[in-house]
């Protein structure tokens, strides 16, 4: 007998919640949202610091599948309705293996902006719902499109505040006053930094 | 033998939090989603869980759930996990149902470290330092982490993936008990009945 999905989904939640606990030294918080009208499992936010946070999605298998001999892959599919997917930068989706050998998430794990996700993973829109599917390679060699999100479950921590950071750096930049941009003539002119930024 | 590192700078809150999820999750596991665990809205009783197998009502193993960020040595090489807690005097329970877990929750792998060990309440109470002071009782709990320990808390020791059959185990030995002493209870409402025994 193997563990219900319900009981897989609760285990990856706290596993992520932890390795985001643990590996930011205790400075990330976690809410759980009452309801779950807006599909996030986790509102994060460094301690102390208000008005920013990301909300995240958790997402798991607890079986890879071989495409080929020696190379395992992630699989993830979910629908979502139309009306109801959210692409923003502050929304970011989690996978990952629930290794039930070992009893813990294996390496990688997948951090990947829902921008990001959404444009990725294969989405098909039928019947006002969106059909997405991840195959992501597990292998140390890989260069698939999804090596760029990997993150291993120890530095799960330390990636969150860095993308906090930049979500915070990019929120508070400073903007002209409304008048300014709508007069003839003016042209608004960015940092590239904020560019580079970009996960 | 288990290794000393730095102890992680998360709050008591967060330490309990993780502590009693991880438990929970290679409890969970490793019973093949056979156990259910339930966490009583109040912690009036010093319960972190209510654990009973799926299915089978009528005998709850309760858990309370206690954790160490690091080990330390009582003066030579071997490592211990030390454990010091408080108890109210009017609120300390010393029953069969009641078990402690005790572990080092390792902050450098992000899980507890073998062994972890599961202690019946009476067996705790009576050897782990009990001292009493006014209302309080204090315990502390001094167990070899090393392989090769015959200490008192040798027999207690389990192994994390082999929480989950050895927590079977005991819920199902409550069960048998609490079935047999009921049976026993119905038989002196017999009338005439006489309770004799050898001598």
């Amino acid at each position: 007998m193997r563990i219900s999905s319900v009981q897989q989904g609760l285990i990856v939640e706290r596993e992520f919640a932890k390795f985001l606990m643990l590996g930011s030294d205790g400075r990330i918080e976690l809410a759980t949202p009452v309801s779950d009208d807006e599909r996030r499992d986790y509102e994060i936010h460094v301690r102390g610091q208000y008005g920013v946070g990301v909300a995240c999605q958790v997402k798991s298998a607890a079986t890879l599948h071989k495409m080929s001999k020696n190379v395992r892959y992630l699989n993830i599919f979910f629908d979502v309705r139309a009306d109801r997917l959210v692409n923003s930068p502050f929304y970011w989706y989690f996978f990952a293996y629930l290794d039930l050998e070992v009893m813990g998430l294996a390496d990688p794990t997948f951090l990947v902006p829902s921008t990001d996700f959404h444009r990725l993973a294969a989405p098909i829109l039928r019947d006002g719902v969106w059909r997405f599917s991840m195959a992501a390679n597990m292998e140390p060699k890989s260069r698939d499109r999804w090596n760029r999100y990997r993150v291993k479950t120890l530095d799960l921590g330390r990636v969150l505040l860095e993308i906090n950071k930049d979500l915070k750096r990019r929120h508070a930049l400073p903007m002209p006053p409304k008048g300014v941009l709508s007069a003839p003539g003016v042209i608004f002119v960015g940092s590239s930094k904020v560019r580079a930024a970009r996960p | 033998m288990t290794e000393r590192r730095p102890a992680s700078k998360i709050s008591v809150v967060q330490q309990g939090v993780i502590a009693q999820n991880e438990f929970a999750k290679l409890v969970m596991i490793g019973s093949g989603g056979k156990i259910e665990l339930a966490a009583p809205l109040t912690d009036e009783e010093r319960r972190d869980f209510e654990i009973h197998i799926h299915g089978q009502y009528g005998s709850a193993l309760a858990m309370q759930v206690k954790s160490a960020l690091e080990t330390g040595t009582l003066g030579g090489y071997a490592q211990y996990l030390r454990i010091h807690f408080d108890v109210r005097a009017s609120r300390l329970v010393s029953d069969p149902r009641f078990w402690y877990f005790c572990a080092f929750l390792n902050p450098a792998t992000m899980r507890f470290a073998d062994p972890t060990f599961l202690i019946p309440s009476e067996e705790f109470h009576r050897h782990a330092n009990p001292s009493r002071k006014g209302d309080l009782w204090h315990f502390t709990l001094e167990a070899s982490m090393e392989a090769e320990s015959h200490d008192r808390w040798t027999p207690y020791r389990v192994k994390q993936l082999e929480l989950g059959k050895k927590v079977m185990g005991i819920t199902r030995e409550l069960v048998r008990i609490g079935s047999t002493s009921q049976a026993a209870s119905e038989l002196l409402e017999i009338p005439g009945m006489i309770w004799a025994r050898r001598v």
